[in-house]
């Protein structure tokens, strides 16, 4: 079962429409996402969807609950709480390098309203193999099935993925999660938790990621599924990590758990 | 998190806007070798990279002038007279993306933290509480009061993720005197810095970077993967000397600067390059690529794995290009490549 996008998902964009941005939407409509529409001025219409000036109108008139957001730094703090302030449900920041101080003060305004779920900034987005993608992400290396990823990040989510796929496993939802973010990774892990088809939570980070040890200790101690802690330290080759989840799989099916 | 290190000289000039009591300091550079008659017996000397020095009056000049050699025509050195304190202490702001702290302790004591849970301040009774664990007069509580709310304007105003004031040393007269400062601020914030941009060095590279003992330099498009990248070369029997990350959303000078730091550095024998995909497709990726190696006179050999979006069209433009070059599709190949290249 999916968490956080799914073919109900009707997504906004909030972003620059450079060529390469256009080209991920381009990529996100084939695929069967619902974008909705676009925040921006000066252009009515892009791509065949309509460009409003401000998210509430673009909420309003097209009932959108996910908005997805690619802007230049300065701009990334302001686009969220915009987000945020038309209660939006899912904000995927894609944007990167926002200064410290606004990601905190957004960070606490989110946490004292309770209106949304961020991801990122830095996130690479959010799929759900076969219904919906939100974000760049190659949409062919994904298959539907029992492990729910958590990412910090991209590439490597890309490189398991793909090797998942070939190896005959799949992923109900991959979720991109920004750096440094432990408390975002807890409440994905939860969301898991309470999916009945999730069967296994593969957490990737990597060794920069400076929260990492706290989080897999919070991931372990906290939580009761099977927990298997991807990243350089858990695996020794990463080209076999798909093998490895699919005897995982195997093993958690032949095992009772809790 | 981005941040940027701020020499003392800069860190001094700034903070003296927020009502930071700094002791009478001076500086001196180039362009200013004139020490100032400080009317001081002893006077605390700092500069750039350089440990701090405390020297007497008639060794001051010397001391500066040998200290002027070693440092940048635009650098500076600080003096500052050396004040006797009956207590020193230590008081810092810093911050991560979802939390911000201040922080203060009496010389070689316990450290007492409250966190900032408003942008711009903490509470009242937070300072109170912060204050209360320190043995000073009411009057000294209220000094150090105005010191620390000038240090919080400081670290929201400049974009800073840490300033420490250390040593702040309490003298006889019962008055503050900050005789050491340092800072570092926030990268990312920078565009709305103009002041700060025009005086910081920032490191021109364009990718992250790693140093470690092999001899095959590794470089993949996001530090994960880079870091997953250099453990499939140890499983090739082989170690890594670098890791380079271009991060997803790189351009083509990126991935050339890059790849030319990898040809360049003396350590690194082989080049593994492990790309997978998302924002960029592989066919806009393999024309950069095959552009700058049909130019290359490389002596280096290269394992390329290329996969992602539009993975077959970039993998078939990159075929056969350079005797040199080896082009894998997936990661386990891109092993076993390497495995063969390093038997030969």
């Amino acid at each position: 079962m999916p968490i956080l996008v799914d073919h109900s998902s009707r997504v906004i964009y909030q972003g620059t429409l450079e060529e390469e941005d256009l080209f991920d939407l381009q990529q996100c409509l084939a695929y069967g996402t619902k974008i909705v529409a676009l925040v921006g001025e000066g252009k009515q219409e892009v791509l065949g969807l309509p460009v409003f000036p401000t998210v509430a109108q673009a909420k309003k008139q097209t009932n959108g609950n996910v908005s997805w957001i690619r802007k230049h730094p300065q701009d990334i703090a302001d686009s969220i709480l915009e987000a945020e302030d038309s209660s939006v449900e899912l904000i995927i920041c894609m944007g990167l390098n926002p200064p410290v101080h606004d990601m905190r003060e957004v960070r606490r305004i989110l946490k004292k309203h309770g209106k949304s779920r961020l991801l990122g900034p830095a996130s690479f987005g959010a799929i759900t193999p076969d219904q919906t993608k939100v974000g760049a992400m190659p949409a062919y290396i994904f298959s539907s099935g029992p492990v729910g990823v958590i990412s910090t990040s991209a590439s490597l989510a890309y490189e398991v993925a793909w090797q998942m796929t070939q190896a005959g496993v799949g992923i109900p939802t991959c979720v991109g999660t920004g750096d440094e973010q432990v408390e975002e990774i807890d409440g994905i892990v939860q969301l898991f938790e309470q999916d009945r088809g999730t069967e296994i939570i593969l957490v990737i980070g990597h060794q920069c990621t400076k929260r990492r040890k706290p989080m897999l200790a919070y991931v372990q101690k906290e939580h009761r599924k099977t927990v298997h802690k991807a990243g350089v330290e858990a695996i020794e080759n990463i080209s076999t990590i798909g093998e490895q989840l699919c005897s995982l799989c195997a093993k958690v099916r032949g095992t009772k758990y809790s | 998190m981005n941040k940027v290190f701020l020499q003392e000289y800069h860190a001094f000039s700034l903070l003296k806007r927020f009502n930071i009591p700094f002791a009478p300091y001076s500086f001196v550079d180039q362009r200013c070798k004139e020490t100032g008659n400080l009317g001081i017996d002893r006077a605390v000397i700092r500069a750039p990279n350089c440990p701090l020095r405390i020297v007497a009056r008639d060794e001051l000049k010397t001391l500066v002038s040998e200290l002027l050699e070693t440092i940048a025509s635009d650098e500076k050195i600080v003096i500052i007279p050396e004040i006797e304190c009956e207590k020193r202490y230590r008081i810092w702001a810093k911050c991560t993306m979802d939390q911000a702290e201040i922080g203060i302790c009496e010389e070689g004591g316990k450290e007492y933290t409250e966190q900032i849970a408003e942008i711009h301040s903490l509470y009242p009774f937070q300072m109170r509480r912060l204050l209360s664990h320190l043995s000073l007069t009411t009057d000294e509580k209220n000094r150090l009061k105005t010191i620390i709310q000038g240090l919080e304007r400081a670290f929201i105003r400049l974009d800073a993720v840490a300033i420490e004031l250390s040593p702040v040393g309490l003298s006889e007269d019962g008055l503050f005197h900050v005789l050491g400062a340092s800072m570092y601020i926030d990268q990312n914030a920078l565009f709305r810095q103009k002041e700060i941009a025009y005086f910081v060095k920032i490191a021109k590279k364009p990718f992250w970077y790693t140093r470690l003992e092999g001899n095959i330099g590794c470089m993949a498009n996001g530090q994960g993967l880079v870091e997953a990248t250099a453990d499939l070369v140890e499983s090739a029997g082989a170690a890594a000397a670098c890791m380079v990350s271009i991060g997803e959303q790189f351009a083509e000078k990126d991935f050339v600067e890059a790849f030319r730091f990898l040809q360049e550095e003396k350590e690194v024998q082989y080049i593994f390059i492990n790309l997978f995909t998302g924002i960029k497709s592989c066919e806009k990726i393999a024309k950069w690529i095959k552009k700058y190696v049909v130019k290359s006179d490389c002596t280096k050999k290269v394992v390329l794995r290329l996969d992602g979006t539009e993975g077959n069209e970039g993998n078939r433009l990159l075929q056969h290009i350079k005797p040199w070059f080896y082009v894998a599709r997936t990661c386990k190949q891109s092993a076993s490549t390497l495995k063969k290249v390093l038997e030969k």
